[in-house]
């Protein structure tokens, strides 16, 4: 569990900082061979690699009619046989009833009230008499997009934002929309390629070279199909083939678009939206196998440019860094956002490290398009970890693990740590990582959070508010106030709420 | 010959003078009934509300006014006076927005707003002519408004179904084609206070009053 907690937030760059280079090892040639395709092959799905112990999750209420929620002028009654009274008697008794009707298809009768009237009062009321089998309320019945990924039950996330209601406004999106996801890479295609292990120093451990080693990638079996990912470009491999050599991306494009109500593994917010995987940070692997390239400003200033022109609406960067300004970041910025993409930048995780300031989500706030996300956990309690600051714009379910445990973080697919951080198991066990071993886990981070924000953006866009300033000022004008009243430091302007963002306002309500 | 006719003519004329003076003896000579207190007419009508949360309903439903369809009765007392009760219907569907950066942002969720003001009102009319074929009017009155708003994806505690009490003006000009049948044209202003303006849309833009300008066309059925 160190590791996964390891992929907490930003923490990919920082990691490849722990690898070191054996000394008196020339690295080896960088590069990448495809071997095989391997065209359509999905990855092997583990399922659930992340139960907290001693608990199987939270039950969700599954939705449905609330007291209050039927429609008005109507109670629904079966009389005992032979006993249905006359309207008269009704009235009589003080049952304001107009009229009684007996549709098709039902054995009970409906009763007429004034609109104005208590249906369940009048019900409680119908069903205290002799002649009377059973009486209430005419409930409204919803349509609930309650998805049947049968771990659906652990992502409290989902639910805390109103999801299931807003699926029923928008049920995931379509492939009309793009959301570009600036991270580790994404497990997006699957195929034999070779790399060049070099050796390496982990901890005090010195790592022989592996050389040559042929990599087997898969697709993330509950974020497929295959087709649904565009553009894929890999900027620190300077090539198209972003693979997620980490999984903190695959993870944060599950919470954007996993696969949803098909019956495997978890859900995602914008599950119909196509994916861009646009790789611009670097992990231990990509050090391992001698990438060309580091996760820099530069390199995420191409990734956001590269985003926006070619289609992305949305940008989604669960990445970030302490330290000085980065200007290079800020005009990419306001290019994607001239170009009319949304750009959804990740709080920080450095709360409890001493509360740095987080560069790229401080740029978000100054542009008008892009918001910065901070991390709230399961009882939308600010997350121990989640920056706050002035910059901290809205808020989102990151996990927060401090209170409620392992099952308190976000659930979602990406790759087996166990086949990936095969160092992390000692020399002995030291081995080539697998890229096709899949299973759920838990993350924590604002990185979790901000694809909240993004999904829903995405969301939002199709209802037609296309514009990225007008999907921020939405996004906070119905997101739900936390802490102190009005935008604060921890929770911004509040906890996004789907439901209410996608289905705007009326004219007196 | 001559002798003759002087003989006939003093006949007939004897004869004609008789019978009048009979008649008069026998029948009281006809006269005009008075006219009732008052007569009932019964109306339906039709126009255009103009509404005056015009920016509310602009970004809802696409305008700022709609169709309207009504009927009632109208009872006019021998003294021009006249009282009027109506019911009109106003029913648009538009659907849910978002007003966000002075921009509005429609989004795609029907939404139905039906507005039923059920109207007492009161006025003189001003018959002109001879034949009184032209009559102008003017008066004021009360009404009570039922306003419901409903929309797809709503809980029932999340639509709207409020009544309100409302004001109005109006003022017109009637006009009979028939004894029985007449056609009027009426403009008829109405306020109705702090109707809107606790949410939504109309909060937004700080527009309260529910009421309108109507114009419309109106049929009689009576004298």
């Amino acid at each position: 569990m160190n590791h996964l907690r390891r992929c907490v937030g930003a923490a990919a760059c920082a990691v490849a900082l722990c690898l070191l280079p054996a000394a008196g090892q020339e690295p080896a040639r960088s590069g990448k061979t495809l071997i095989a395709e391997l065209a359509g092959l999905e990855g092997v799905d583990r399922g659930f690699r992340g139960a907290p112990r001693g608990r199987s999750g939270e039950a969700i209420d599954p939705g449905g009619a609330t007291r209050g929620d039927y429609v008005p002028g109507r109670v629904l009654v079966k009389w005992r046989p032979g006993r249905e009274p006359a309207l008269r008697d009704l009235t009589r008794d003080g049952i304001p009833v107009r009229s009684t009707d007996r549709p098709d298809y039902a054995d009970f009768s409906v009763l007429r009230i004034p609109e104005d009237a208590d249906a369940e009062a009048i019900a409680r009321q119908l069903a205290a008499r002799e002649d009377v089998e059973y009486a209430q309320a005419a409930y409204r019945v919803h349509k609930r997009l309650r998805p049947n990924d049968p771990r659906y039950n652990m992502q409290w996330n989902l639910p805390a934002i109103d999801m299931e209601r807003a699926w029923d406004i928008n049920p995931g999106g379509t492939s009309s929309t793009i959301v570009a996801i600036l991270d580790s890479g994404v497990a997006y295609r699957s195929g034999i390629f070779r790399y060049s292990a070099r050796a390496f120093r982990f901890g005090s451990t010195v790592f022989p070279a592996l050389g040559a080693v042929d990599m087997t990638f898969g697709l993330a079996p509950d974020l497929g199909p295959a087709d649904r990912f565009v553009s894929p470009r890999d900027f620190i491999w300077e090539d198209e083939l972003p693979f997620d050599l980490d999984g903190h991306g695959t993870h944060v494009a599950g919470t954007i678009g996993q696969a949803t109500n098909n019956a495997t593994g978890v859900a995602g917010v914008a599950f119909d939206v196509k994916i861009m995987p646009v790789k611009v940070i670097d992990g231990d692997w990509d050090f391992i196998f001698s990438a060309p390239g580091e996760g820099t400003d530069d390199t995420v200033s191409r990734g956001i440019r590269y985003a926006a022109d070619n289609g992305a609406k949305v940008i989604n960067m669960s990445i970030g860094r302490t330290g000085s300004s980065a200007p290079v970041i800020e005009e990419a910025i306001r290019y994607a956002v001239s170009r009319g993409a949304f750009v959804v930048i990740a709080g920080g995780n450095t709360f409890d490290e001493g509360n740095a300031v987080e560069v790229y989500s401080q740029i978000a706030s100054r542009i008008n398009g892009a918001v910065s996300v901070a991390a709230v956990g399961r009882g939308l309690e600010h997350a121990s970890y989640s920056t706050t600051g002035d910059y901290i714009e809205l808020a989102a379910p990151g996990g927060n693990s401090s209170q409620g445990g392992t099952s308190a973080e976000i659930l979602q697919q990406t790759m087996d740590d166990e086949f990936i951080f095969t160092f992390e198991q000692g020399l002995s066990r030291y081995r080539a990582p697998r890229f096709d071993v899949f299973g759920e886990f838990f993350f924590q981070g604002t990185s979790m959070a901000a694809p909240h924000v993004s999904g829903l953006a995405a969301l939002l866009y199709e209802q037609g508010v296309t514009s990225p300033s007008a999907i921020e000022a939405a996004l906070k004008k119905f997101a739900v106030d936390k802490g102190a009243a009005g935008r604060d430091n921890e929770f911004g302007f509040g906890v996004i709420n789907a439901r209410n963002t996608l289905r705007g306002l009326g004219l007196a309500r | 010959m001559s002798g003759l006719r002087v003989l006939l003519s003093s006949i007939a004329a004897a004869t004609i003078v008789s019978g009048a003076e009979l008649a008069a003896q026998t029948r009281p000579r006809p006269i005009a009934p008075d006219p009732p207190a008052f007569t009932v007419r019964l109306f339906g009508d039709g126009g255009i509300d103009t509404l005056a949360a015009g920016r509310s309903f602009n970004a809802i439903l696409g305008e700022d006014r709609g169709p309207i369809f009504g009927g009632g009765a109208e009872a006019v007392l021998q003294s021009n006076w006249f009282v009027r009760v109506g019911v009109w219907r106003f029913k648009e569907a538009g659907e849910r927005a978002v007003r966000l950066e002075n921009q509005t942002f429609r989004l795609g969720i029907p939404l139905t707003v039906t507005i039923v003001p059920v109207e007492v009102s009161a006025g003189y009319r001003f018959p002109m002519g001879r034949r009184k074929l032209l009559v102008p009017y003017a008066g004021g009155g009360v009404s009570s408004h039922s306003y419901k708003e409903t929309s797809t994806f709503a809980e029932a505690n999340e639509n709207v179904s409020e009544r309100f009490t409302g004001y109005q003006l109006l003022g017109g000009v009637e006009y009979r084609l028939h004894r029985l049948f007449g056609l009027a044209g009426e403009v008829q202003w109405t306020t109705v206070p702090d109707a809107l303006g606790a949410g939504g849309l109309s909060a937004e833009f700080d527009e309260t009053d529910l009421g309108g300008l109507v114009v419309r066309a109106r049929l009689l059925f009576g004298r």
